[in-house]
């Protein structure tokens, strides 16, 4: 028996989340090849044309982490209260931050980056999202590897518990999907809220304990450090990782609930406005 | 003819789309918002800037049919495919879609000119859904039907356009499609290829249903059982004497000829 697909403009109206979430699993598992070879094509393709190939996933990060060595060396930096080497708590905080950045950029430019190809062929759009997930996985982890290497050579103690750092990130992930999801959207129709952003992204990362410790010492920083959720998602798997307990574990599990909630409600935005904005990206 | 079985069924179909950037932006950000607010979308008006790509279309496609779509540029036929395909969204109308579909618009998209040909058969023919066991036993066969020899081996993008229609061509044909689509997709390919795509296409249609888009007026008197002629979004005509259709082609649709007479 054919199986059939029946297109009208009404289809919008016919998703339910349900339904929505079941057809993610199947064209996740029917296009499971597909997104194979396109990870391969995303993480091989820049380094084709190189004498040293797919060694430059290795070797970038090595030469940043040898420059961040460099520079602590100079002693040029002057840490507030981190209970480690700053140069490794910057590092790892960096890490965090560009691991959450990545994949709210590079799914944003879903429609945008890949829109020729998703024109000319007929394949879920969700391909390309899981696509970009599973590099922005592996570019974060090669260098997270490199640079648990360099938090040793500090001599910053692990336990057991920092086992728990991958998981602990998951609703990082979660929110930098989401937002991705969003703009990629938003993106096909005009780059403004995009690009506002994007801008604000700086600023958001300095209300965000990424190069500060927690303990900074201005009163209105630390304030709205208090409210940003990022607070929560980007400290607790940090301070998991070094050691150093499990802090507002309760506003960390409150935060990560909300991230997976808004991932859901992300994607079912997704996938009904996408079809409904899609042609636009020709214009 | 007609009791063999139905693949496409295209029901009083139109596309509207926005001709002008800004207004093409206000009419996206209002559908997001009316979509957010659970409003519905449906308008078979025409809001400001916008107009009908195409409207009142409608086409059944049988087991069997190679149907031509005959129509000068800008008339439609595109948008249409990618209609039937499921890539756009409609406007009005119903497209009942039976079987694997499988469209060949452009054969260079999708293809990474520094990978070699073998790689790039593994991500193009999962764009067109293939499973790692059916590529598995096909990719001899589209190496073979390509005639690509020992370049497979070689970065796509030392590719003449030929070549590379010529391997887009072989994917799309090994996904072994129920529908198939192929918009302009031979163009480039050399006369002995071509010929050989015909020939394929011919003994491809017994088990399928072909929508074949080109302005090679000859090919498409030795090959279509089908005629559909489009001007400016509508079909201005519809038969299954394809010399016929050639001929209203010509007449009507090509202001130049009869300047030249």
């Amino acid at each position: 028996m054919l199986k059939q697909k029946v297109y009208t403009p009404e289809d919008y109206k016919h998703y339910r989340m349900f339904q929505n979430l079941k057809e993610l699993v199947r064209n996740i598992s029917e296009y499971k090849t597909l997104i194979k070879w396109l990870v391969v094509v995303g993480l091989t393709q820049q380094y084709k044309k190189s004498f040293f190939g797919v060694s430059w996933l290795f070797l970038s990060p090595i030469i940043s982490i040898f420059l961040w060595v460099l520079l602590q060396s100079t002693g040029m930096f002057h840490p507030g209260d981190t209970k480690i080497p700053y140069v490794a708590y910057v590092f790892l905080s960096q890490s965090i931050w560009s691991f959450f950045i990545s994949f709210y950029k590079s799914i944003s430019e879903t429609y945008t980056g890949r829109g020729a190809e998703l024109l000319q062929n007929n394949f879920p759009h969700i391909v390309i999202v899981f696509e970009k997930i599973i590099i922005a996985m592996v570019n974060f982890g090669i260098p997270f590897l490199l640079s648990i290497i360099v938090l040793l050579y500090y001599k910053v103690s692990f336990s057991w518990t920092s086992l728990l750092f991958p998981i602990a990130l998951i609703p990082l992930m979660c929110l930098g999907v989401a937002l991705g999801l969003l703009f990629s959207v938003l993106k096909i129709v005009a780059i403004d809220f995009t690009t506002l952003f994007d801008n604000s992204l700086e600023l958001i990362k300095f209300i965000t304990p990424v190069v500060f410790a927690t303990t900074v010492n201005n009163i209105t920083l630390q304030t709205i450090m208090h409210y940003n959720p990022l607070t929560y998602l980007v400290n607790f798997p940090r301070s998991v990782l070094l050691n150093q307990g499990f802090p507002d574990v309760n506003l960390f599990l409150v935060c990560s609930l909300a991230a997976v909630i808004f991932l859901i409600f992300t994607y079912r935005f997704f996938t009904i406005s996408s079809p409904i904005v899609f042609e636009k990206i020709t214009l | 003819m007609d009791d063999k079985e139905c693949l496409v069924k295209v029901i009083e179909v139109g596309k509207k789309f926005s001709k002008d950037m800004k207004w093409s932006m206000i009419h996206g950000i209002t559908d997001l918002g009316r979509l957010m607010f659970r409003q519905n979308l449906i308008n078979n008006e025409l809001r400001k800037e916008e107009f009908w790509a195409i409207r009142n279309i409608s086409l059944e496609l049988r087991r069997g049919d190679i149907l031509s779509i005959l129509g000068n540029n800008g008339c439609g036929k595109s948008t249409l495919m990618r209609l039937i395909s499921g890539i756009y969204p409609l406007n009005e109308g119903r497209i009942e879609v039976k079987g694997r579909l499988s469209s060949l618009f452009a054969a260079k998209t999708g293809m990474h000119p520094h990978f070699t040909g073998r790689e790039n058969i593994y991500v193009k023919a999962g764009m067109f859904g293939m499973s790692k066991e059916k590529l598995e036993k096909k990719i001899e066969w589209i190496i073979d039907f390509s005639e690509l020899g020992d370049f497979i081996d070689a970065p796509y993008g030392t590719y003449s356009s030929g070549m590379q229609s010529r391997l887009g061509y072989s994917i799309a044909v090994a996904s072994e499609p129920d529908i198939f689509i192929i918009d302009e997709g031979l163009s480039v390919g050399d006369a002995a290829f071509r010929i050989k795509c015909y020939e394929n296409l011919v003994s491809l249609s017994e088990n399928c249903g072909i929508i074949f888009i080109t302005h090679n007026l000859g090919r498409i008197e030795s090959l279509a059982n089908k005629i559909i002629v489009m001007d400016r979004g509508k079909f201005i005509y519809s038969s299954n004497d394809i010399k016929k259709g050639v001929d209203y082609y010509l007449d009507n649709c090509t202001p130049l000829k009869n300047k030249i007479k």
